[in-house]
Order: structure tokens, then sequence, then C-alpha cells
């Protein structure tokens, strides 16, 4: 009897085939859909091969109760938080407001504009994170979405002094534009964020035959190696002494990574204290649309 | 019948065909069956996203459907095979024209489940369908199984469910009638809902098809068109 005679989902089967590149497979139980496995090859002896299968259902289970969590609080935050935003604003407008009041209510004002955005990202990623890998049907213009960035990053009052957009390719991508958008969007806003007034940022986009590169590199204050496989942690901050004053929701490389597996993409950080930082967006060839 | 005896051939190649034949059609199962509880799943949480997916994925299947026939009749032609091992070439081309069917299906659930998520979605998300498609999983899973231990009484038991799948039908094409009825305006909504039971009604027997199949496979009597009790007595005299 063999294995894949009974076990007959569709992603054991390749990775029984082609698995050793995989780390493992996770897969709903053949015998009941409640039940999720994970599952791993292990190679032994002479062309013999282990099977281990863990049950992780409760991991899912929670996993699911999270994501569900973050969708409902959010959308139930969103509600009260614009009613506060409206009157603020009114109240802000209002000329009858006595003057000791203007600089808490102007406070007031930015303070529940970057709640409204942190609500905003956090149901942004719980629907991404919720999602599975997106469809091919559209091809995203990506040089249209960089020149639209590079343009909003120069128009910030306290940018640094050079947005640098190097275009190598015209190749679009297969995917979601509104999902792109925000990868970008998030990627220049971080760099523009933690750059100083006379350093450089630049913006590139190419294609060879491992696929598309999308890149942000900047010569700004940079993190330590330890850093860097927490920095898509949300909410995570490298040091106390970079504080929330910079404005950030400490969700945007959360939403970043997400975007990106739905794009069967990979986020890669180099980075160094004091020289700079660079993310890139390795996007397989399948997902690049050559133009 | 053993799997054991697909290796009692002289020719190693041989015994590889028929067990390779096997393992292509139980992928091929595997894929549908993916593909069905995708679909059902589309129809319930109303993702029209996954739907489409659904559908766009069915020309998978209908191409491993058109290899595995391909290397069925290149077994005929150079093997000649006989008794169980021209049994199980036969079953295997029955078996995938069935299997292909049920894609089919799953593609119509999957364009239906993508329109339904257009309309309103009821407070109870379509339990019935969620549980007759639940119902039609268990079946094909459950053949498929038969068919790889070459099980009849777990084949057996296949074809005594789908009475079960054709009340419950019956049962929901009543109450979409009546709700029709109550309210002109569902109509277009319900007559989809009939369509996706009628889909799943249809898998149903598919998978008791194929479970006549592994009957056929197992203990070479045909047992199609025949009443229970006289297939019980076929097969246990």
């Amino acid at each position: 009897m063999r294995i894949d005679n009974l076990v007959r989902h569709p992603d054991f089967i390749r990775y029984l085939k082609h698995g050793s590149k995989q780390e493992g497979v996770e897969i709903p139980g053949p015998a009941s859909d409640d039940v999720w496995l994970s599952c791993r090859l292990v190679p032994y002896g002479m062309d013999q091969k282990l099977l281990l299968v863990r049950d992780i259902s409760e991991h899912m289970k929670i996993a699911r109760a999270r994501r569900d969590f973050a969708a409902n609080a959010s959308h139930e935050l969103r509600t009260p938080l614009t009613v506060i935003a409206g009157y603020l604003d009114a109240m802000a407008e209002d000329e009858a407001l006595p003057s000791p009041w203007h600089g808490p209510v102007a406070d007031m004002q930015e303070q529940a504009g970057r709640m409204q955005r942190l609500v905003q990202d956090l149901l942004q990623l719980a629907t991404l994170e919720s999602a599975t890998s997106c469809s091919r049907e559209n091809t995203v213009d990506i040089a249209a979405i960089l020149l639209n960035a590079q343009r909003n990053a120069l128009a910030l009052p306290d940018r640094p002094k050079q947005v640098d957009l190097v275009l190598e390719s015209d190749a679009g991508i297969l995917g979601e534009e509104s999902e792109l958008q925000s990868v970008v969007a998030n990627l220049v806003s971080n760099a523009v964020r933690y750059t100083p007034p006379d350093g450089t940022i630049t913006i590139s986009w190419r294609t060879d035959n491992k696929g598309g590169h999308l890149q942000v590199e900047d010569t700004g204050i940079g993190v330590l190696p330890d850093e860097i496989p927490r920095l898509t942690e949300r909410f995570y901050r490298t040091d106390s002494g970079r504080v929330r004053q910079q404005g950030g929701t400490g969700l945007g490389l959360a939403i970043v990574k997400h975007a990106l597996i739905r794009h069967d993409a990979r986020l890669e950080i180099n980075s160094e204290i004091g020289i700079g930082s660079r993310f890139t967006c390795h996007f397989p060839p399948d997902r690049v649309a050559r133009g | 019948m053993e799997s054991e005896q697909f290796s009692r051939h002289i020719s190693k190649r041989f015994n590889e065909e028929l067990e390779g034949l096997r393992t292509q059609v139980l992928r091929m199962g595997g894929m549908v069956e993916n593909q069905l509880g995708n679909a059902v799943e589309a129809i319930t949480t109303g993702d029209s996203e996954m739907g489409l997916r659904v559908a766009s994925q069915d020309h998978k299947v209908n191409a491993l459907e058109v290899a595995i026939d391909e290397e069925c009749s290149r077994v005929l032609a150079t093997r000649g095979p006989a008794a169980a091992d021209l049994r199980l070439v036969v079953a295997v081309i029955k078996v995938i024209t069935d299997l292909e069917r049920v894609g089919d299906e799953a593609q119509k659930i999957g364009y239906l489940a993508s329109r339904l998520a257009s309309e309103q979605q009821p407070h109870d998300n379509y339990s019935e369908l969620r549980a007759l498609g639940e119902h039609v999983q268990t079946m094909l899973h459950d053949t498929l199984d038969a068919f790889s231990r070459l099980d009849s009484d777990d084949a057996l038991m296949v074809v005594e469910e789908d009475k079960l799948v054709d009340e419950a039908y019956d049962q929901i094409t009543r109450q979409c009638i009546s709700l029709m009825m109550e309210d002109s305006r569902t109509i277009r909504r319900f007559m989809d809902v009939t369509w996706v039971a009628r889909a799943l009604e249809r898998i149903g027997d598919h998978a008791k098809n194929i479970a006549e199949y592994v009957i056929y496979l197992v203990h070479g009597r045909d047992i199609r068109h025949l009443k229970l009790e006289q297939v019980k007595e076929e097969i246990s005299g």
C-alpha cells in the first residue's frame, strides 16, 4: 500500500514528489477536515524516508481565532473613532474655541488620525493574512506604482534630499494592484522616515531569469543584524529610542511581508548601522509579465 | 484481491505500469476531492474569488484524465492484460470518466459560488448545501479509499449512502420551491441554489459509480442496475 494512495491531497503529493526543497507541508487530515496535519519527510539510510506527521489542529485554531479577533476588534474600533475624529475636526475649525485649547485639540486630532491609520493597517493585515495566494489574472504596471511612490515621497516636507528611481525593466507583475501599491508605499515611507535630510533613497525595479526584483535602498540609520529577522513582526521597534513619534504604525513591514506571501514573493533585508538599509522583494518568474 | 498481486508478474515493468496507473488515478482523485472541498467552502463562505479559482483549475483534472486514458490504451495494446489485470485497466478507464465529471460539477459549483457571493448571503450560510456537500465529499473520499484498499465492503457502503444524498437533494429542492413562492425576488438566487444541490447530487451518483467499479474490480461482477439485496447476495455467494 502506498501512502499517496490514501493521503491524496495535491499539496501532499507534490511534497512527496519534490519535497526536498520544502521544509514541510500542512494539509487537512485525510479522515476529517477538522484535523490539520503538518508533515515532514526525513531521508535516512539508503533511499529510505521517514514521514513525520504532527497534529497541528489546535495551533491552526488559535491562529484563526487570533486573526478573527484582529479583524473584528479593528472593525469595532473604527466606528467610535470616526465620531471622535469628526467632532475634533469641527472643533478645530470653530472660532469660538478658547485659544488655550487650540494646542490640545490639534494634538488630539493628530493622535486620532494616527489611531485611524493603525486600525486601518490592522484590518488590512487581517485580510491579507486570512487569504491565500492571490490570482494571476491582472497585470500590474509596477513602473507606474513606483513613479507615483517617488512623486509622493518628493512631496513630503522633511524628506531626504534625493529620491532616485531606476527602472531597468518595463515588465509588470501578475497580482493585486492595491496590495503591491501598499508594499511600495510602506517600504518607501519607512525609508523616508529613517533617512536624514542629506541622505539618498533609491527605488529600483529589474527582471532577470530568476524573476523580478523590486528594491528600496536608503542611506538611513540602519538596523543591527540580529534585529533583521524580527523587523516584520507586528509592533516591533528596533529600540525604544526610535520612538513612535516617527509616526509609523508598527505594522508596515508585516503588511509588506503578508502581501508578498500572497504573490509567492519573499522579502530580503540587508542593513548596516549608520550606512543604510536595502529591502528587496523577489518575485518568482511566473509572476512576472514581460512587456 | 491484494495489491501485492501486481507484483506477481515476471515483467517488472508491467508491475510498475499497473501500480503507476492506480497511483495516477488516486492522484487525480485527490485533485478532484480538493476541488470539491474548495467549491463547497466557496459556497458556504460566499468567497467568490475561491469559486473562480476552482473553476479555473478544472483543466488540470481534464489533462490528467487524457493522460491516464492514453496510458490505459498503451497498456492494453502492449501487454494484453488478462483477468484481474484487465479488470483493473477497465475499471481505471471508467473511474477516471466519473472523476472528470465530478471535476466538471465542482467547476460548475465554483462558478455558481462566485455568482451567489454577489447576492445576499442567507443567515444560515446555506447550511443545507454544506451538509449535502460534506456528505458527498465523504462518499467520494471513502470510495477512493476503497479503490486504493480494494475493499468491496467499504465500496458497498458508499453505494448504500447514495440514497441519503437523493433524499437530501429532494428536501433542498422542496425548500427552495417554497421559498421562491414566498418571495419572487429570490427566484434567481434559489435557482442557482438548486443547481448547486443538483451538482452535488450528481457527484454523489458519480461516487456511487466509482464504488461499483471497485466491486467489479474486486469480485469481477458487474452490479450496476441491480437491487442492493441482490448485490449483497452476489458478492457473498
